[in-house]
């Protein structure tokens, strides 16, 4: 039995628990159940380059050849274990022996990584959705990334544009005489045939061609929205570049129009139509909530507050329900086809991620949060999505069937207690065991003289005037710095000679962050604080309230130096909540 | 009359059943001489406008001075004399209505129209029936308060309006007014006046991002929308690159087809869009330097894709537009599409003007057999023909038209169309929507740039030039004792007695009808007032007002003295065509027939009861109504036999909107033989002046041409009676010429017009009529030019049609309506049928019309 840290690093697999239940009963009476958590496109450098077609067992099992098969080397044989099946090897296996075997069957191989011989059917396609009810300096932010994403592509991979405000307009790139737009209403819901229809991909409805006139191909449907970014990048760029602000006016106690449900649905709607059943990404950019049309989350008016999670909780949210089914009835539609939805939100305020989280769930789509486009945490976050291999492909699987099927097994369950922020308990069913956890509980170094960097407890008590410390929380890393080591630090030591070690001391954190920043996607949010300032309460919110204001001594005087910071808080502390829990085992044992 | 020849074989007419009179054909009553006498009387002498005296035919070129009453050119009554009772009005059986052309473009020796301007307070308006303030008033109690010619009303004048009063009451500051001096006179009016925007359809026609707008809609200059028809039809015939190139002369100015330099024609500050469509409408951001094209497919919701951006100022934008309406005929025939959504393309226009109003021009080639109001293809005319289901053919198919025609003019927003089908389109349907806009239909069927293009141009600078107002408003008003029932023209009729107009220009007249509501004071004026509140094309809101003073009069010989013809027979052809939607047409001809009996009876029994009865008595004002008429029953709308429905429905549409003049030119056309012209005739006068400086040695004088002066040739009759195979005719319906060339003719005459002097090698598709360094040549442009100055610019498509030869033929001697003909009968008949009718009531005592026998005849 390997280690299970070890198997994870090999195969990005690990289970819940690493022993099988013998029997059902058993597996009721173990309480927490069995799952796995699977990172299916974990990078491995050690890969033997596989360039043939995988053997497969008899349909309709149709199970890979695995280290774990029985072989009869002299038959020419091999047994799955899952159907438990004889199979032939084929011909090209014939000359297998204990001592030649091939790539799949060697015990070290359990993941392998068939390079097909076949070209993939259909190139990549990449369909941006982008709002324009943005400021200009937001717009021009994310217009640029764009611009910047398109180099990034392979110049075979497909690319589609659709821009949302009050409105839906779906660009037409391959009309060669001028920009051609086809426009949605936004406040209309439209049914997947109309989309298909007034998009002109239904083939009834074309004109007949004129006589001694060839129709060339590019006349149809697909090829009119959804071209190769070698073809298109110009005309693209073109329409990106002088893409402005929604036109329509908005009033001063009203919110901008902003479509995003019809955009959205316009967009399943067109690969749906157009490449069902293939790689497909709609990247969607939002810069606010919906407030207008199917899936709207809060209306146009001002004076209308956005829902918030108490409301949900109440169910008082108004348009919540309404959202929910629309968005997961797209949700389902996309995931049917292999379609991956992202999102990608600039905006300060909530932007209805909870409404929308079923799309990026359950197409395997990546959610990316900021305050702006203008953000680099938004501009690294979704280049990171481009990123290449040494061999300049993209770090990004199609197979579209394994991820939507791996996607629906995937389910971490006793996430409780965290935050209920939809995206990020997205981010966990995506992360390996480790980043998961570090969301759960975050990391907390803490940086003092004398002593090496050290691991603390994520607790108030770890909060000392002379110390820094690094909370890594996955969306957030954060540097703090006690109020002793503030004050040299205003005071500027760490320049004048002498001090080297308390510069060195203030740079080491500074060096451990940069290097969590580069190897996560999203880009957390980075942020240096001192004791006492406001942005110190991202740590603050994150550590066990061991010392809070209540645990004051009867006479005023506040617990010793030592103690840590006081947090207000009326959480309970983990002491509190272990004792509860013991009280709780203890209780459930004499019953 | 020797030579003359005989009506060629193949237009087929009706013969007098029974027996004939006999009667000499240049012995009966002469169209021409009623119209070349009244022509002549005016040409020297201007007419004052005061009641009383003979008013000039329609179809004379006067000068009017306004005295306190507005000139005919903008009002006409049927009779200048208003019977006192209304006992008296029916025994003279002729009709009770005002003919208004609000904005008649004035004769270049008439003085303009008056622009007064009363501030915020507006103009004085009576108390009690809201009239305007007019020379009729009369001043009351000092010039404290005034008295309403209409009612009688006394109202307070205003304190700002306060004049004393001379000793004959007069106000002291009369002279400087021009409302108590001018019968026609325009109003500046304040946001009192505005328009107010339209309450929101409960079932919305378009979609709008936006609130719908409430409260007084601010005055624009003029906004236009150019939409295109973009499909397979327009692109084929060439209609769309045209129209294209027509429209960037409209907005910039450039050298038209027949080599005049135009400037600019659209008025300034207007702002203008772009709008094409087939089986989708396609919007465009000329703001943007990419002129990104903007698809709406959803055609049963339309709505607008951008609002404030759609509309740019023509000079600024000058390089998007001009590129874009060069890109358009290449871009869509690529692959273009057999339908058009014209239905949903109108709701799209509705949305992007509402709030705002304007001019729509739309050039359409197609039926509309897609999206909202879609219709049917295959025309199922030959079926309905002469059945009692006939009507159904002459109004729209679909009652979406009517709607969507009514909300754009409740916006303010008219709609003209140019019309190029190149097969059935269903105008019953499609020009419903010009129809009730105000709006107008030309009409360019199996489109062929050179015979149509150079019409199309003048037809399309009209449209633009043309004075015009648009979310318009008229009201007429009349003294105690008389009531407006009805109105017949182009408009949406709100309430009874409110007409709204979504456009109104200077070609467009409309008929209202009154009748008694008490006996008249003979001893007093009665007076008509007809209120139009506009828009200009600049953006001002203003009432145009027209006041009317007319004597009574107890004695019906007065009443048919002072008949207006003219008037009388716009009335009944206006009356005949909204009757197409509800009657057979041959139940509309036989009514107009009686009509006009009715008065030829009315006349004999009030005035002439003494005479024989074998003798025909028609009033000397009503001496060419026959004709006339019976040129109105030829008339396509109305003529039997076989005419598609679309051609029955663009003319009916165009009788409705067309003033007097232009009625009766059209009706009776005008013909002209030019192998006998006068050496003076159609020429400039040339006369020398002395110069006024003597310093100047040797220039005894300098020659002057006066082009103002031309005389014109005198008309003929229309028949082919008085026509020789020797001459060259030329007729003119105001829509087409056709030059007639007999086989007779000499090879000079062919020479000096055609620039050929041979018969046979005279090319039959000659659109133009060459210049040639001929007196001929000269005199018969000279005469084309006139013309054409009189329509304000209108160049009719020309053919030429060579004796028994050519196509054109047909048209031509369907044009001569004296002759049997178009399925009716030739003029000497027609006189014998109505004297016939006559005899009968006179003989036989029976009602007209009330008899079978005259029933069971052919009419």
């Amino acid at each position: 039995m390997l280690n299970f840290e070890d198997v994870e690093e090999r195969d990005g697999v690990r289970f819940s628990w690493n022993v099988w239940p013998s029997s059902r009963i058993e597996a009721t009476r173990t309480v927490v159940p069995i799952s796995a958590l699977y990172t299916p496109l974990k990078i491995r450098e050690d890969l033997p380059p596989v360039l043939y077609e995988p053997v497969a067992c008899k349909p309709p099992c149709r199970a890979i050849l695995n280290p774990y098969c029985q072989i009869d080397i002299r038959g020419k044989l091999w047994i799955c274990p899952f159907c438990l099946s004889r199979n032939t090897f084929p011909p090209h296996y014939k000359d297998i022996s204990n001592t030649n075997l091939p790539a799949e069957l060697l015990p070290k191989y359990t993941t392998i990584e068939y390079t097909l011989a076949r070209p993939a059917q259909v190139p990549p396609v990449f369909l941006f959705v982008i709002d324009t009810c943005l400021d200009e300096e937001d717009l021009k932010a994310l217009r640029d990334a764009i611009v910047i994403s398109l180099s990034l592509l392979p110049p075979y991979a497909l690319v589609g544009l659709i821009t949302f405000g009050t409105m839906t307009q779906v660009h037409e790139l391959g009309y060669a005489e001028c920009t051609k737009s086809y426009v949605f209403r936004g406040g209309k819901e439209y049914q997947p045939k109309q989309i298909q229809d007034m998009l002109g991909l239904s083939s009834q409805n074309r004109a007949a061609p004129r006589p001694g006139q060839p129709l060339p191909p590019q006349s149809f449907g697909a090829s009119r929205f959804l071209l190769p970014v070698s073809q298109v990048e110009f005309q693209l760029t073109g329409i990106l570049e002088s893409l402005s602000r929604d036109p329509w006016p908005v009033a001063t106690d009203k919110r901008a129009l902003r479509c995003t449900g019809v955009a959205l649905s316009v967009a399943v709607g067109l690969l749906e139509t157009t490449y069902p059943n293939t790689g497909a990404r709609i990247m969607l950019f939002a810069g606010g909530p919906a407030t207008e049309g199917p899936g709207m989350v809060v209306s146009n008016e001002l004076k209308e507050p956005i829902r918030s999670h108490h409301d949900i909780d109440r169910d008082s949210a108004k348009h919540y329900k309404r959202a929910i089914k629309f968005y997961e009835a797209l949700a389902k539609r996309a995931s049917n086809n292999g379609h991956v939805v992202d999102l990608f939100a600039g905006c300060l305020d909530q932007v209805g991620l909870q409404e929308m989280k079923s799309l990026p769930n359950s197409t395997n789509g990546a959610i990316v949060l900021s305050d702006s486009f203008a953000t680099s945490i938004f501009k690294q976050s979704f280049l990171r999505l481009f990123s290449k291999d040494d061999q300049g492909h993209l770090q990004m699987g199609f197979n579209a069937t394994f991820d939507v099927q791996t996607t629906k097994e995937l389910k971490v369950s006793g996430l409780i207690g965290h935050s209920i922020s939809a995206g990020k308990k997205h981010i966990v069913n995506e992360e390996d065991v480790n980043n998961s956890l570090i969301m759960i509980q975050p990391t907390l170094m803490s940086y003092t003289f004398d002593t090496p960097s050290q691991p603390v407890l994520l607790d108030s008590v770890s909060i000392k005037h002379d110390v820094i410390l690094l909370l890594d929380t996955f969306f957030h890393i954060l540097i703090f710095h006690g109020e002793l080591i503030a004050q040299w630090r205003k005071q500027g030591y760490q320049e004048q000679e002498g001090y080297e070690n308390f510069k060195e001391l203030l740079e080491l954190p500074v060096a451990d962050a940069q290097e969590l920043l580069v190897e996560r996607f999203p880009i957390p949010r980075y942020i240096v604080c001192d004791q006492g300032g406001s942005q110190a309460r991202f740590l603050l919110s994150k550590l066990n309230p061991s010392t809070t204001h209540m645990s004051a001594t009867m006479y005023g005087s506040t617990a010793g130096a030592g103690a840590g910071q006081a947090i207000f808080t009326d959480d309970v502390s983990l002491q509190v909540f272990m004792e509860h829990l013991k009280r709780l085992a203890v209780g459930a044992q004499t019953n | 009359m020797q030579n003359h020849i005989p009506q060629p074989p193949h237009t087929a007419g009706l013969g007098y059943q029974g027996l004939r009179p006999r009667i000499e054909p240049s012995q009966v009553p002469s169209p021409i001489e009623t119209i070349e006498t009244d022509r002549q009387a005016w040409e020297e002498k201007s007419y004052m406008t005061l009641p009383g005296a003979h008013v000039p035919l329609s179809t004379s070129e006067f000068a009017a001075v306004d005295q306190g009453n507005s000139s005919p050119r903008f009002i006409r009554v049927t009779t200048w004399n208003v019977p006192t009772s209304s006992r008296l009005a029916s025994d003279c059986a002729i009709p009770l209505s005002v003919i208004v052309q609000p904005f008649a473009d004035l004769d270049p020796r008439e003085e303009e129209i008056p622009v007064v301007d009363f501030g915020q307070n507006g103009p004085e308006r009576c108390g009690r029936c809201r009239g305007y303030v007019n020379p009729w008033c009369s001043w009351v109690a000092g010039g404290m308060r005034w008295r309403c010619n209409l009612c009688g009303h006394e109202t307070e004048v205003s304190t700002a309006y306060f004049s004393n009063v001379d000793a004959n009451m007069l106000r002291l500051d009369h002279a400087q007014r021009p409302e108590l001096n001018r019968g026609t006179v325009d109003f500046v009016v304040s946001e009192e006046y505005w328009a107010q925007h339209p309450p929101p359809n409960i079932n919305p026609s378009y979609f709008s991002a936006e609130l719908p707008l409430t409260g007084p809609k601010q005055p624009l200059p003029m906004n236009y929308i150019f939409a295109f028809d973009v499909s397979n039809d327009a692109i084929e015939r060439g209609f769309l690159k045209t129209s294209c190139d027509l429209l960037k002369t409209v907005l910039y100015g450039g050298t038209s087809l027949d080599g005049q330099q135009l400037d600019s024609s659209l008025p300034p500050a207007s702002q203008v869009t772009i709008l094409t469509y087939d089986r989708t409408l396609h919007f465009y951001d000329l703001n943007s330097d990419l002129t990104p094209m903007l698809v709406v497919a959803d055609l049963d919701e339309v709505f607008v894709p951008m609002r404030d951006r759609l509309f740019v100022d023509p000079v600024g934008r000058r390089h998007a537009i001009e590129a874009l309406l060069d890109a358009l005929p290449q871009r869509f025939a690529q692959y273009p599409s057999r339908d058009s959504s014209l239905g949903s393309a109108l709701r799209g226009i509705l949305a992007s003007l509402a709030g705002r109003g304007g001019h729509v021009i739309l050039f359409q080639s197609t039926l509309p057999n897609t999206g909202l109001g879609a219709l049917p293809n295959g025309s199922v005319e030959p079926e309905l023909y002469d059945t009692d289901k006939e009507k159904t053919l002459h109004k729209p198919r679909d009652v979406s038209w009517l709607d969507v025609g009514e909300e754009l003019a409740g916006e303010g927003i008219g709609v003209s169309m140019f019309l190029a089908p190149n097969k059935y389109m269903d105008i019953g349907s499609v020009g419903a929507v010009a129809n009730q806009t105000g709006g107008e239909l030309f009409f360019h069927p199996k489109f062929d740039f050179n015979r149509d293009a150079v019409a199309l141009e003048s037809q399309l600078q009209r449209v633009v030039r043309r004075y015009q107002g648009y979310n318009v408003k008229m009201k007429f008003r009349c003294s105690s004792g008389l009531r407006i029932t009805k109105h017949y023209g182009n408009f949406v009729q709100s309430d009874p007695t409110d007409l709204d107009f979504g456009i109104l220009d200077a070609d467009k007249a409309i008929v209202a009808d009154f009748e008694h509501s008490s006996s008249l004071n003979p001893r007093e004026y009665t007076h008509i007032q007809c209120a139009t509140l506009y828009t200009t094309v600049w953006g001002e809101r203003r009432v145009r007002v027209i006041n009317l003073a007319l004597q009574v009069a107890e004695m019906a010989g007065n009443v048919f003295q002072y008949a207006d013809m003219d008037a009388v027979f716009c009335r009944f052809a206006r009356e005949a065509m909204v009757n197409m939607s509800k009657q057979k047409l041959s139940a509309i001809r036989e009514e107009l027939t009686e009509k006009c009996s009715a008065i030829m009876l009315g006349y004999r029994t009030k005035c002439a009861a003494a005479s024989r009865t074998s003798q025909l008595i028609i009033p000397e004002a009503f001496k060419a109504f026959p004709a006339f008429l019976l040129g109105l029953l030829k008339s396509k709308p109305l003529k039997g036999r076989h005419v598609s429905s679309d051609v029955r429905n663009y003319t009916a549409h165009r009788i409705l909107s067309l003033p007097p003049r232009d009625l009766i030119h059209s009706m009776y056309p005008r013909l002209l033989a030019l192998h006998d012209l006068d050496e003076q005739v159609a020429l400039p006068q040339i006369y020398t002046v002395d110069t006024p400086d003597p310093g100047v040695e040797g220039e005894v004088g300098v020659v002057h041409y006066d082009y103002g002066q031309i005389q014109m040739p005198s008309l003929m009759r229309n028949s082919h009676f008085f026509m020789e195979v020797s001459g060259i005719y030329l007729v003119d319906n105001e829509e087409i010429l056709i030059f007639w060339v007999g086989s007779g003719v000499s090879p000079q005459l062919l020479q000096d017009l055609f620039g050929t002097d041979d018969f046979m090698s005279l090319d039959h598709r000659l659109h133009y009529l060459p210049r040639l360094q001929t007196t001929l040549s000269a005199q018969v442009h000279n005469i084309l030019t006139k013309r054409m100055s009189s329509r304000g610019g209108r160049k009719p498509k020309i053919f030429v049609a060579r004796q028994n030869h050519d196509a054109a033929e047909i048209e031509f001697s369907d044009m001569l309506v004296e002759d049997q003909n178009n399925g009716a009968m030739s003029y000497i008949d027609y006189l014998a049928l109505i004297h016939k009718q006559i005899t009968n009531v006179l003989n036989n005592g029976s009602a007209l019309g009330g008899s079978a026998s005259i029933r069971g005849s052919p009419w």
